[in-house]
């Protein structure tokens, strides 16, 4: 058991690039807390050993009065006033520190994430991953403040109280050494050993409830039409009967580990208390540490009453401990994101690991096939902005072919509607076109380059209209100029305007300068899309790739933000994935896709005449009379 | 958060917990019997340090060293025993709440998880219940210590040196008073604080959720270095409400500490001056840590109780029936499940009557539904009246908004008519509902076809299988009906889902009026067309309402119900509703764009 969690902490320590490398950045910062932290403790033990000694001082009555116990009583007011400001300190250190590293771990994930291809393609519930690394990234802004920061100050405080004693007495010294080595090492060590299987298994087990609440509440329709009311409630209440039998172990484990902890606790109080009371009192000459003041008995209660405060920097280190099962878990996921510094393990960015598993399909390796024939047809002086698939197949690696064989010509200017049921291979035409990949087999080329090769360049020739257009949480001005970063507030308006939202900016609060998704500003779905549209009328590119981008319209809607569309960019080859026939007499080509081939191909008056398939097509989709 | 001035930490909810009298009294009696321990433990303490310091040897101490140790252990003890009933109790309470919570979504139904958001009630079943256990297992207990041991201490201490008593009673109204006057600017801080992190937290998973679009802009790489820079922008932000919202914090501390020094130099000179001895002075000094350390405890995951207490307030709510935000206009008759909030009378038997096959009919009389928000009422149904009997397509139209899907929602149940009545011939049992988007659940295909009739037989799965057109998607699955479905296992398309939610219902035979929310708006031309040529012969001898814009649909309906703006404005066949050439028919054909001569 203890084999296979240490052998588990090795493993991520090993593959670990995002907790490792943060302790060399800022050193200076780092460094600053935990000083902090650890002097903060010695005041506070401080303020109760002088306290201690101060009050047996004074029972003896020195003479001089005030005068005698001067350093004492100066000392305490330092104490009992330093503590908290360096407190305070230490907690500003500490929070600055781990905000510089979380900025530091943002862009890192960014970056990764950048450069990830496949990450959003395999991404099913993309959403709830992006949740989890948020999460993740939380975790370990508390695994520095509360498992790192605080064991080291606990390590620390340990050695020099061990070096402390060993100042008195070497054998004492030694014991507390060992004494309390069981308090900062043994019983962190033992918590995680003990309870991290339990703990990794309520956690499967809550997420596994957590998914089966979610399945049955969303098909709560289906459940109430059963009514099966008792499957449904032990289907929900079994795991979680688990979960708690699994807490109360753990509950029950860490109660006893507190209750040992303590009694270890009070065996060292009363060794301090034995050995304090062996080396000054009953002997008046034993060398008292600070002069001839008093007597050496009054170091008695200092000695004794300055360890107690050392329990609040042991006791929390095991509960401390245990929650590094749920910090390890996030590192591993993590560690599963692609790399951005070491250049060759980004290659490869399906890992061993959650995002992996998570994995639907393999990347596919760029060809460098299609390059070849790339000049000769640069020579043939194309057309202008002429995109063109010849004879294009492409299988993702292993996997069976995803498009056989498909010729379509994309004349400057012109509109093709494709069609096909899902899985027929469309999105993966589109990201042939976008050049996100390159054909198996064929090619496909735009102004006779193939597209995989424009890279950087393809935002300047090919821009998309997705069913899901981001709008970003800043001002409406800095959404648009993503289409276009030196964009003129003059050219934002006219490009709102020519997307039919003229109307919507003297609406908002800040005009251009409206932050979206704050208050006042929920645009509708047929809005949100028509800023998008206006952010690609800004981008001008020669190709408009229109990808489902009123799916989720309702159909009035639809039709009037089509008409905008067609209308505004009137003159750009515009591409349409669309899943009915709204529209599409607007088309000059329409092609439908099944199982990766081309099933139909023409212009649409052309086939409403010729071809019985698109006419009934046709006839279902105009709905009435006809 | 919003509630914390209104309740305080404590919650008049958690009295209405199973066992939460006992679990409070015996919270009670544990902080008094810890505050006496305390007391005996530094008693001890002292007196033996007295006597060392008075020169006495090892065995001199051992009666008070005996006290001390006995004490302390006794202490640890009433620590374990107090956590283990409160960890019995929180965790029975948790359950209970659980269990309602759970009765209540079966009960209520999807309006109820629509109304909540499914994610959001699914945590609140999970962790929101496990932080309400938090809460009543951690914060509970520390609450009775904050009210219970100072005031113990305090009494003790007086006792002992009426001057550090003085100092300690200033100091402790101090620190209420400071965190009161503190209180507002602190919780505005915090409150800041928190919204900060959160924005910034938004700000990263918004450019996160954008990256997508940000590729296809080729805009991904400039906008790394502002992920940075918005980041380092809001460090130095959060760090300066960091710095008021720990003040509290600070001043807390400062006061603690502060006490301690006050009272030792107090101590060193009365001892001085003869007025006090050494082993009440010493017993004082061990005792003052112990009077601030319960406020010290409770404030320091005060926040985390906070959450904990939040998530009662809310689940509370969740559970009482009344406190529904958008439906039921008839409290009478929530919360007695979906399916108790439309009628049903079955007709009386005739003579020769075949009690297998009762006649189907659905009464709508002046049916009106109002949806209610903290924002104003919608009517989104108004007067709704309609007679259907007998087995026959009747489809709901018209325009998105004229309230289709709620006329839909009526029918199944899911909300009650705010005024009016919807009466079925039949039982729930005979209904299917099957919305938009049908849900597949996390199991095996056999499980999800067979989610009517559990002990359907592999036969009448596959059967009902073939009959919905998944024979061949079947066969060419390696793992056939065992194959897991859902988020964890095979992905479906629309269509094959709906095609599953078809199979569902024809696996119960029982099942004869399908209620179809938009069945194939959102498929694929192709799809669409293939799966109505396969819906309509199942929909023979069926009484099916389809709630749909796809006016194709209308030529095989027996019976039209056109709506608009929440209201019926013409029933009949498509040739009756036609035949007027001012038809609203005609005119919504026209804005829906499917006619376009």
């Amino acid at each position: 058991m203890s084999e296979r969690v240490f052998a588990r902490w090795r493993r991520i320590w090993a593959a670990d690039s995002w907790v490792k490398p943060f302790f060399s950045t800022y050193r200076k910062a780092l460094l600053a807390s935990l000083g902090l932290g650890i002097l903060a403790m010695i005041f506070a033990a401080g303020l109760m050993a002088v306290s201690g000694y101060l009050i047996s001082a004074a029972a003896e009555r020195p003479e001089h009065g005030v005068f005698d116990l001067f350093v004492p009583l100066a000392i305490v007011q330092i104490f009992g006033l330093g503590k908290p400001f360096l407190s305070y300190q230490e907690r500003l250190k500490s929070h600055d520190w781990v905000l510089h590293m979380t900025s530091q771990l943002r862009l890192k994930v960014y970056r990764s994430l950048d450069k990830d291809d496949g990450f959003w393609s395999r991404m099913r519930k993309a959403g709830d991953t992006l949740g989890l690394l948020a999460m993740d990234m939380d975790y370990l802004q508390d695994l520095y403040l509360r498992v790192v920061f605080p064991s080291i100050v606990a390590w620390v405080i340990w050695l020099l109280l061990s070096l402390l004693l060993g100042f008195f007495s070497l054998p004492f010294a030694l014991f507390m050494l060992l004494g309390s080595f069981v308090l900062v090492f043994v019983m962190p060590l033992v918590a995680v050993l003990v309870n991290s299987a339990r703990q990794l298994r309520a956690k499967q087990l809550a997420s596994q409830a957590y998914d089966t609440a979610l399945d049955d509440i969303s098909g709560l329709a289906d459940w109430t039409f059963s009514q099966r009311h008792d499957d449904f409630m032990q289907r929900n209440l079994a795991p979680m009967r688990e979960i708690d039998a699994c807490n109360a172990a753990i509950a029950a484990s860490n109660r006893r580990r507190d209750f040992v902890g303590q009694l270890i606790f009070l065996l060292l109080v009363a060794a301090v208390l034995f050995w304090a009371a062996a080396h000054f009192g009953q002997m008046p000459q034993a060398a008292a540490p600070s002069g001839d003041l008093s007597r050496p008995s009054d170091w008695i209660a200092a000695f004794v009453l300055g360890f107690f405060p050392l329990l609040d920097a042991f006791a929390p280190l095991p509960a401390a401990a245990i929650q590094t099962n749920a910090y390890l878990d996030s590192v591993e996921r993590m560690n599963a994101l692609p790399q951005v510094d070491g250049g060759d393990r980004g290659a490869s960015p399906l890992g061993a690991g959650a995002l992996a598993r998570i994995s639907l399909e393999p990347l596919p390796l760029r060809g460098t096939a299609a390059a070849t024939t790339c000049e000769d047809t640069a020579g043939t002086s194309p057309e202008r902005d002429s995109l063109c698939v010849e004879h294009a197949s492409f299988a993702y690696a292993g996997g069976d072919p995803v498009l056989q064989d498909v010729s379509i010509d994309f004349a400057p200017g012109s509109r093709t509607a494709i069609l096909g049921p899902s899985g027929a291979g469309k999105s993966t035409l589109l990201r042939l076109l976008r050049g996100d990949y390159s054909p198996t087999a064929g090619s496909v080329t735009l102004d006779g380059v193939p597209t995989s090769q424009l890279g950087d360049a393809t935002p300047r020739h090919i821009a998309v209209m997705q069913q899901h257009n981001h709008l970003f949480n800043q001002s409406l001005l800095a959404n648009l100029r993503l289409g276009k970063p030196d964009a003129t507030e003059q050219e934002a308006t006219a490009a709102l305007e020519a997307a039919g939202l003229g109307a919507l900016i003297p609406k908002l609060p800040a005009g251009l300068k409206t932050v979206l998704g704050e208050e006042g500003t929920n645009f509708s779905g047929g809005e949100g899309q028509r800023i998008a549209l206006a952010r690609i009328l800004l981008q001008d590119t020669p190709v408009v790739i229109l990808d489902e981008p009123f799916a989720s319209l309702d159909p009035s809607t639809e039709r009037e933000l089509l008409d905008t569309v067609l209308r505004v960019l009137a003159g750009k080859t515009i591409i349409m994935v669309t899943h009915h026939l709204m529209g599409i007499e607007q088309m000059d080509q329409v092609i439908f896709l099944d199982n990766g081939r081309i099933t139909m191909q023409g212009a649409p008056d052309q086939l409403a005449t010729s071809n019985a398939q698109f006419r009934e097509l046709l006839s279902l989709d105009r709905g009435l009379l006809l | 958060m919003l509630e914390a001035e209104s309740v305080g930490p404590f919650d008049k909810n958690i009295l209405q917990l199973p066992g939460a009298k006992r679990a409070l009294v015996a919270l009670m009696v544990c902080s008094l019997l810890t505050a006496a321990l305390i007391a005996g433990q530094a008693l001890g303490l002292a007196r033996a340090l007295t006597l060392l310091w008075n020169g006495a040897g090892v065995s001199a101490i051992v009666t008070p060293l005996l006290v001390f140790v006995a004490c302390y252990v006794g202490r640890q003890l009433v620590a374990l025993m107090r956590s283990r009933l409160m960890d019995t109790f929180s965790r029975r309470a948790s359950s209970t709440l659980r269990e309602q919570l759970l009765e209540r979504s079966f009960e209520a139904g999807p309006t109820f998880a629509h109304e909540h958001g499914s994610a959001a009630l699914a945590s609140s079943v999970v962790d929101g219940i496990d932080k309400v256990r938090n809460y009543l297992d951690l914060t509970l207990p520390k609450l009775a210590d904050l009210i219970l041991i100072p005031l113990l201490l305090v009494v003790l201490i007086f006792v002992l040196d009426w001057v550090s008593g003085i100092i300690c009673l200033i100091m402790l109204p101090a620190i209420v008073l400071f965190m009161i006057i503190l209180g507002s600017n602190a919780k505005e801080a915090a409150a800041k604080r928190h919204a900060q992190f959160n924005r910034m937290k938004n700000h990263f998973m918004d450019t996160l959720r954008g990256l997508p679009t940000l590729k296809v802009l080729g805009r991904s790489q400039a906008y790394g270095d502002r992920v940075f820079k918005v980041s380092e922008r809001f460090r130095e932000l959060s760090l300066e409400t960091i710095r008021t919202a720990t003040l509290s914090s600070l001043f807390m501390d400062l006061f603690r500490t502060f006490a301690l020094a006050a009272v030792a130099i107090m101590l060193g000179f009365r001892l001085m001056s003869g007025d006090i001895a050494l082993q009440p002075a010493l017993a004082v000094l061990i005792l003052v840590p112990e009077y601030f350390v319960p406020i010290r405890r409770f404030s320091m995951d005060f926040h985390a109780s906070l959450d904990g207490r939040n998530n009662l307030a809310s689940i509370t709510k969740m559970l009482d029936p009344q406190a529904g935000l958008s439906e039921e206009a008839d409290p009478a008759l929530s919360g007695r499940g979906p399916l108790t909030r439309i009628s049903f009378e079955p007709p009386p038997l005739r003579a020769d009557g075949d009690p297998a096959s009762p006649p189907l009919r659905c009464t709508a009389t002046d049916a009106s539904l109002e949806y209610r928000s903290a924002t104003g009422t919608r009517q989104a149904l108004t007067g709704v009246s309609f007679d259907v009997a007998g087995p026959q397509l009747v489809a709901i139209v018209g325009a998105s908004g004229a309230g289709k899907t709620s006329l839909l929602q009526l029918l199944a149940g899911f909300t009650a008519p705010s005024s009016g009545e919807i009466s079925w011939s039949v039982g729930p049992e005979r209904i299917c509902y099957i919305p938009q988007r049908p849900h597949i659940f996390n199991a095996s295909l056999r499980e999800n076809i067979a989610f009517y009739a559990p002990d359907a037989s592999d036969e009448q799965v596959l059967d009902a299988a073939e009959r919905a057109g998944l024979g061949a998607l079947i066969r060419q699955l390696p793992q056939g009906l065992d194959t897991l479905c859902g988020e964890g296992g095979r992905g479906f398309s629309g269509g094959e889902a709906h095609r599953i939610a078809l199979a569902r219902a024809l696996v119960d035979e029982r099942r004869c009026i399908w209620l179809l929310d938009e069945p194939t708006a959102h498929l694929d031309i192709q799809t669409e067309l293939e799966l109505k040529q396969q819906m309509l012969p199942l929909m023979e001898g069926r009484l099916v309402f389809i709630a749909t814009h796809r006016l194709h649909w209308l030529r095989d309906a027996d019976l039209i119900l056109l709506l608009e703006g929440g209201e019926l404005v013409q029933s009949g066949s498509l040739e009756a509703i036609t035949a007027t050439p001012d038809s609203p028919l005609l005119h919504l054909a026209a804005q829906l764009g499917g006619e376009r001569a």
